[in-house]
């Protein structure tokens, strides 16, 4: 699985900031810009296509075991 | 004499702001309705962090009040205080409340630091920091 990583860059002098969050899925990545949202107004978002994909884990089968 | 002056701020936090005054080597004062001494007689009041000149060797107090909308505005008096500007002292402030804030948001969501960096681009500062999710 790829790593997720979380790059912030920040206007040091208007507080202007990106959140870029790689290979994240889904709600995970929905509570990382949550979380990184209360340090301002979002201006603008973008979902990129692994946003839809669902995470490894939703797609394990389960055996009933 | 005394030039009073006050800026507004985006921080928000003050839990954050005073983590970031430590950092940069401040011992900021926190309660209500603080007073900031300027010149002799001169004083504001309404304060809520408040550096005090003789933890700071300069010749007034500063201080950080709460406004209704929730930031913070700097109060200090400029006529005394020459060592810097205001604008310069909040933009070393800005800077370190950027960081604490972003580090205190990531370790909400269980993320870890991978690097933080400080570059330039088109001629503005701009703090690059990079976290991990783990497990």
């Amino acid at each position: 699985m790829a790593e997720q990583i979380v790059t912030i860059k920040i206007d040091a002098e208007d507080g202007t900031m990106t959140v870029d969050t790689e290979h994240f899925h889904g709600q995970g990545c929905k509570a990382v810009h949550e979380a990184f949202e209360s340090m301002g107004k979002v201006t603008k978002e973008v979902l990129k296509p692994e946003y839809y994909k669902a995470s490894p884990n939703q797609n394990t089968v389960r055996t009933g075991r | 004499m005394s030039l009073f002056r006050q800026i507004k701020t985006q921080i928000n936090d003050r839990a954050v702001l005073v983590s970031a005054l430590t950092g940069l080597g401040y011992s900021p004062c926190v309660g209500t309705n603080l007073t900031v001494r300027g010149d002799r007689r001169e004083s504001a009041s309404g304060f809520d962090v408040v550096l005090k000149k003789e933890h700071t060797n300069l010749k007034a107090d500063m201080g950080f009040k709460r406004e209704p909308d929730g930031t913070f505005t700097l109060g200090m008096d400029t006529y005394v205080i020459r060592d810097f500007t205001p604008q310069q002292f909040m933009s070393k402030v800005k800077e370190a409340f950027f960081v604490k804030k972003a580090q205190k948001q990531a370790a909400s969501v269980g993320l870890e630091s991978l690097s933080t960096q400080v570059i330039e681009r088109d001629g503005r500062k701009v703090i690059r920091l990079q976290y991990v999710k783990r497990g």
